[in-house]
């Protein structure tokens, strides 16, 4: 029975610019044990992910549902006060991303990392401080820091403290929040290596959110790779960091730079789109190098491409002319041919043109059929919708996994 | 203990003692200037000496033995007895000379004898004046910020906690628009509210009878120890463990005790009395103070809430009461000590017309009535007083603020 | 102050605007400067000028109401009747006959008029005004009163010593003023009480010996006069003698003079007032002042005096917070310390020791207070923005294509301070006008011009214990301070939720 099993996770939050689309709709599982490195661009989700967890919410949630399997429990059903007495910190506690923003600089930092000792066990206080003492010397810590004051303390004994804050409850399930981000390399390998001794020592399962692949294929035995809120693909460590089902996946990895190596780090085009209002069809859709037809292109990103296309210099002869666009529908747009061309003309210059350059102009491979109308062109679209996220211990949302597998 | 903690503790006591004597200077020019202010440069001098010629031409012109003396013999002992006048009160030496013998003075609170003005046993030593009155506004003063404080304190928390709701907003721009209006201003509209229209409590006074003999000192001190001891005992009791309960509980007994003893003591009527008449003019004071109390709390705390540390407070299951006591109200404590403490400071100097509305006889009045007669000495001394509450209240700020943050930010300032 | 994302002033003025306390402190002010620029125009500065002048103020019934107040008594209350002298429209009608007896010249001047009087309730006084013009013999001025049920009632006689060269003019300066509420002992007006007195007598309404029960005068001095007017106008019986059980007696009134002199030139004209209970739309104080006009005089006022005092000081810190954050070192000590030292010393004492030795003008006011300003809180909000900001990309920048630390201050640093600085001098605004007021109320404001700080201390000053029976006196500057004061404060709100994202929605 796994330790932690998410199912259909949903976050999102209220804006002035419309709901965030933070979380959507993800699942996984986790084993006693074992740890999942949660990997994506910043602002894709994962820490909104952690948050759902813990049910550490901003008062801005639009909503919030979902299954969280905690122990063969589903910990969403609780109510708020069940939640916070059985499972925070007990069941799962986190390493806070930034150690020396999740200490509290008034407070000596041996009470901080007692105190959960104080709150769920109503454990005396010096008998909680000593029990904080045994933590801190497993982290690594001397004794003597227990009186100290946070900004005392170099960073990477502040994550240290952190960690022993997260493990003084003997928790099942630690979420690793970008644990080693603000920290030189030397020390991240410490911090790392301490990581996995726990790890081992305890049978602690770590949800690791990080956006550095190597570290997370140092701890990690699954991957999750987020994107725009979603899970895109989640599998064995050692799968998916080797042959990356998902596009995104591919392109992650290749853009991770080498030591010593001749090649150039690959990069992704484009940025993360606005978790307002998410791209039809798979998210990735907009950035991908090898999208086609069923991706899910709609009239309006169609437009905006095609405007982004004539006014590049480099393609400018070569799109037909066109004198204004406009979107009938999600799948389906107008265009009026420019001044001197007859609708005839420019519906065999189009077709010409996608069938040139759709390899490298992949937004042209949406178009289903071309039609001229008394004095424009219609063009249809394909029908979207998003992949199926498809496969059992290795999954992956991508149409071209789910025709692969077809 | 480690060094570090110790040349921390070294760089507090450092830090305040270098903060105590640039404090102490600053009272002793603050009180030069007001020396020199008071006397006009010289001026009031000059309006005494007036008088006394005037008095003295009055005094001689009603002596008919003097009226019959040839005009130059008029003359010199006119002159005698006037130089002898001016002498006898100091008033032939230069001002310049004078003000570092006024300022040195008032330094050892050695305030001299009133002009006009004595204290209810006819005592017309300044510092016998002030000291009749100080408790008074002291006692008055201290309920009413301590009443707003709790309250603004607790309502800033509440609007945090419901930050942007209806209610948040509501309180915000009630809390806004009351802090801005002086309490003057508020005791002219309660006293023709509550006392002229619907006549519940009295416009002024201290009491409807005469005041105790016994000066007032006695009735002041018990209930601020007893509030302190109040305050003292609820920290250890709700912010330790159980062992340290039993002496929170035994702190808020005394506290009790005393204040029961003290209830007891005092002769019933006459403190229902002059407590009665204390509500209007603490109210007033109360509702223009609260509204910055539950401002700034309100910002301060919706500030801190965003903190790493606060999020992870509630992650490590934290009840929602603890971590906004022992975390958010804990980190956003200093800056809001430090903007009331500065508010506490304008109110003692506003009492003057606070005080003055109510007819309340504290130092406000005091210093109304003094400015009135032009009673100099009194001025002075009551200037004095100001000043140096102001410097105890900046003084006890920066220890606050010293013992509140470990970062002792105030060294960085 | 936390401060966050660049924002423009213009963009911060036009955000601030569209939120709600925004638009309530926009509809305000709003309304307070269309007052302020109309005031000068409604009630000229002349009227204003003459606020300390008695002369003034007159006609002016005294330390009345409001007229609307009496919706709440229920009683319609009198208003105020004036008779102008003769050659005016509706002026007392003017009779002179001049004839010689026996080679001596005698002239009979009469002078009459009637109102006419509905209201439920007594006037709050009468005062009669003659001026006489006569040869070498003073002549021989008598008055009586008609009533509605014919009863005439002398009131005084009198032979005027004041002589005037024109009497068609009624010029104030050669006017004799015959208060029969409030005469003078020594004034033949007094003569209105055994005038009085005899006519109740012979009409059996009182006995002399409960006249003097009621109104003891062993010496002919009244400690406690009866209420004249109350007598005058009441209905004749027994209860007139209470003036809370006496009954207004109705209808058309009327007064005459009956001058007799002894020369050809003798002539007379006469003035009446009957002095209402209720006046204008905010009452009159003790002075018979017309509130309104202070009251309307102390926008503009209070507006002007605010955002002086307000935009001086809050610059003046701003730049020197601004200076100090920015340049640091000994510059930074100095402010520092000066902001200390301000703090410690009792400004509000000093300033009414000031205003008692020296009675400073409004300006010199203002002065003294932005002497007293210039460092102050806002320099240490300003400095601590200017250190954060100080640390930000852009500065460096600027700094590293070689800008002179004097052009990153202005160019660069201060105008990212200025919506901030806006919003503090609109919470500052209040804090000025309650200082100008506080000095008024202690009478140390400026006496050639009317603030509400200064009506309030006026009506404090008729009597502490009292004052607070004149309702309108009090209310209506008090109302009008804090709704200034408010509007400005609302402002500040807007803008502190613009620039503080914390206090508005995500």
């Amino acid at each position: 029975m796994p330790t932690l099993d998410v199912k259909n996770l949903v976050l999102w939050y209220r804006t002035r610019k419309g709901p965030v689309h933070a979380v959507d709709s993800i699942s996984f599982a986790l084993e006693p044990g074992q740890t999942i490195a949660l990997v994506g661009e910043s602002g894709s989700g994962k820490t909104s992910t952690a948050n759902a967890i813990l049910r550490l919410l901003p008062k801005n949630v639009l909503r919030y549902d979902g299954e969280v399997e905690f122990d063969g429990q589903n910990v969403m059903e609780l109510t708020d006060e069940e939640f916070r007495r059985n499972v925070r910190w007990r069941g799962i506690s986190m390493v806070f991303q930034g150690a020396m923003n999740a200490l509290n600089p008034a407070v000596r930092v041996g009470f901080q990392v007692a105190e959960p000792l104080m709150v769920h066990y109503d454990v005396d206080r010096d008998e909680a401080a000593d029990q904080a003492l045994d933590v801190l010397r497993k982290v690594g810590l001397p004794a003597d820091i227990a009186r100290r004051y946070p900004h005392e303390l170099s960073g990477g004994m502040k994550q240290r403290v952190v960690i022993a804050m997260s493990l003084i409850l003997k928790p099942k399930v630690v979420i690793l929040d970008e644990p080693t981000s603000a920290l030189d390399v030397m020390t991240q390998t410490n911090i790392i290596n301490l990581l996995k001794d726990l790890k081992n020592t305890d049978r602690l399962s770590y949800i690791f959110i990080t956006h550095d692949l190597g570290l997370a294929s140092e701890l990690a035995d699954l991957v999750g790779i987020m994107y725009a809120g979603e899970l895109i693909e989640v599998g064995p460590a050692d799968g998916v960091f080797v042959r990356p089902k998902h596009p995104y996946t591919g392109k992650l990895l290749a853009s991770v730079p080498r030591l010593r190596s001749e090649e150039a780090p690959d990069f992704i085009p484009g940025a993360p789109p606005d978790l307002t209002a998410p791209p039809p069809g798979c998210r990735f859709h907009l950035r991908c190098p090898v999208s086609f037809e069923k991706c899910g292109w709609s009239a309006e990103e169609f437009i905006a491409q095609m405007d982004l296309l004539q006014s590049s210099g480099e393609a400018k002869d070569k799109v037909p002319s066109i004198a204004s666009m406009s979107a009938k529908s999600p799948t389906s747009l107008l265009i009026k041919p420019g001044a001197n061309g007859s609708v005839s003309d420019f519906v065999q210059k189009l077709n010409a043109f996608v069938a040139a350059t759709s390899e490298k102009n992949r937004f042209l491979k949406s178009i289903e059929s071309v039609q001229g109308k008394t004095k424009s062109v219609e063009v249809k679209l394909y029908e979207t919708t998003p992949p199926p996220i498809v496969g059992t211990e290795w999954r992956a949302a991508c149409w071209l996994v789910t025709e692969g597998a077809a | 203990m480690t060094g570090g903690c110790f040349s921390s503790i070294m760089g507090v006591v450092w830090h305040l003692a270098k903060r105590a004597i640039f404090l102490v200077i600053t009272f002793i020019l603050a009180i030069y200037a007001t020396v020199v202010i008071a006397n006009g440069g010289g001026r009031v001098d000059q309006i005494l000496k007036d008088q006394i010629y005037t008095d003295l031409k009055q005094q001689y012109a009603r002596n008919p033995a003097f009226q019959r003396l040839p005009p130059q013999e008029q003359a010199r002992q006119f002159n005698i007895s006037y130089n002898s006048i001016i002498e006898a009160q100091g008033l032939n030496e230069p001002f310049f000379q004078k003000s570092f013998r006024y300022t040195f003075n008032a330094l050892q609170l050695n305030l001299g004898r009133a002009t006009q003005l004595h204290s209810s046993d006819l005592s017309m030593r300044v510092s016998d004046i002030i000291f009749e009155r100080l408790p008074r506004s002291l006692v008055l003063f201290t309920v009413a910020n301590v009443v707003a404080a709790v309250f603004g304190i607790w309502l800033g928390l509440w609007m945090a906690r419901k930050a942007l709701s209806a209610f948040d907003r509501g309180m915000t721009v009630l809390s806004v628009t009351t802090f801005v209006v002086p309490p003057w201003v508020y005791g002219i509209l309660f006293i023709l509210i509550f006392a002229y229209v619907f006549k519940v409590f009295p416009a002024g006074g201290l009491t409807s009878v005469p005041p105790l003999p016994p000066s007032p000192l006695i009735l002041a001190f018990p209930p601020l120890i007893a509030a302190g001891l109040l305050g003292a005992g609820y920290v250890v009791y709700a912010r330790l463990r159980s062992k340290y309960r039993l002496v929170g509980f035994g702190i808020l007994g005394a506290g009790a005790a005393l204040l029961l003893v003290w209830g007891l003591v005092l002769p019933a009527d006459y403190f229902k009395d002059m407590e009665w008449h204390m509500i209007l003019p603490a109210a007033a004071v109360a509702f223009s103070v609260f509204g910055s109390w539950s401002y700034t709390t309100r910002n301060l705390v919706l500030q801190v809430m965003d903190e790493d540390f606060v999020f992870a407070a509630r992650a490590k299951g934290l009840k929602e009461r603890d971590v906004l006591s022992r975390y958010v109200l804990r980190a956003a404590s200093p800056p809001i000590v430090t903007s009331l403490a500065l508010t506490l400071a304008a109110a003692w100097t506003g009492a003057i017309i606070t005080e003055t509305v109510f007819q309340y006889p504290g130092l406000g009045l005091l210093f109304y009535e003094a400015i009135s007669l032009f009673d100099a000495p009194v001025v002075i001394g009551l200037t004095t007083v100001y000043a140096l509450l102001l410097v105890v209240t900046v003084f006890l700020l920066d220890v606050t603020y010293s013992l509140l943050d470990p970062r002792i930010k105030a060294l960085r300032r | 102050m936390a401060i966050s994302a660049p924002i423009g002033l213009k963009a911060a003025f036009l955000e601030a605007a569209r939120t709600k306390s925004g638009l309530a402190a926009t509809a305000m002010l709003g309304f307070l400067i269309l007052l302020a620029v109309l005031v000068p125009l409604l009630v000229p500065f002349d009227v204003v000028r003459q606020w300390s002048n008695p002369g003034q103020w007159s006609d002016n019934p005294k330390l009345v109401p409001p007229e609307w107040s009496e919706v709440f008594t229920g009683k319609r209350q009198p208003r105020t009747v004036i008779i102008p002298p003769a050659g005016q429209s509706g002026g007392f009608d003017h009779v002179r006959v001049s004839f010689e007896v026996q080679g001596q010249n005698y002239t009979i001047v009469v002078l009459k008029q009637s109102f006419d009087f509905q209201a439920d309730a007594f006037p709050s006084e009468i005062s009669l005004y003659m001026t006489t013009m006569f040869g070498s013999k003073s002549p021989l001025v008598r008055s009586w009163l008609t009533r509605p049920d014919g009863q005439e009632v002398q009131l005084f006689e009198d032979t005027p010593s004041l002589r005037a060269s024109n009497v068609s003019q009624f010029r104030p300066a050669d006017v004799i003023t015959y208060s029969l509420t409030y005469p003078s002992f020594k004034d033949p007006s007094y003569q209105v009480y055994a005038n009085v007195k005899q006519w109740l007598i012979s009409n059996n309404v009182t006995t002399s010996g409960e006249w003097g029960e009621l109104f003891p005068s062993p010496t002919g001095f009244y400690s406690n006069p009866p209420k004249a007017q109350v007598l005058l106008m009441a209905q004749l019986n027994h209860s007139m003698l209470d003036p809370r059980t006496a009954q207004v007696l109705k209808g058309k009134y009327s007064i005459r003079f009956e001058v007799d002199g002894f020369s050809s030139v003798d002539d007379a004209n006469a003035r009446a007032v009957v002095f209402g209970t209720v006046y204008g739309l905010i009452g009159t104080d003790d002075q018979r002042r017309d509130l309104l006009i202070a009251l309307l005089w102390g926008a503009p006022v209070a507006l002007a005096f605010g955002l002086a005092g307000a935009l001086a000081t809050v610059l003046i810190q701003t730049l020197l917070g601004a200076i100090s954050g920015w340049y640091g070192g000994a510059v930074d000590e100095l402010v520092q310390r000066t902001a200390d030292f301000y703090l410690i010393i009792p400004t509000l004492p000093i300033l009414i020791l000031i205003g008692i030795l020296y009675r400073p003008s409004l300006i010199l006011i203002l002065f003294i207070l932005v002497v007293f300003g210039v460092v102050g809180a806002t320099t240490k909000v300003t400095r601590s923005i200017v250190l954060q900001v100080k640390e930000e990309q852009f500065i460096e920048a600027a700094r590293s294509y070689g800008a002179s630390r004097g052009r990153i201050l202005f160019r660069y640093i201060l105008p990212r301070v200025m919506p901030y600085t806006f919003a503090l001098i609109a919470l500052t605004v209040p804090a000025f006008i309650f200082l100008e007021a506080s000095l008024s109320f202690l009478g140390l404001g400026d006496p050639n011009l009317p603030t509400w700080g200064q009506l309030l201390g006026n009506a404090y000053g008729a009597g502490p214990a009292i004052f607070y029976t004149f309702w309108w006196w009090v209310f209506f500057p008090a109302a009008g301070i804090i709704f200034t004061t408010v509007a400005f404060a609302l402002l500040g709100y807007a803008f502190d939720k613009v620039l503080n994202p914390r206090l508005r929605e995500q």
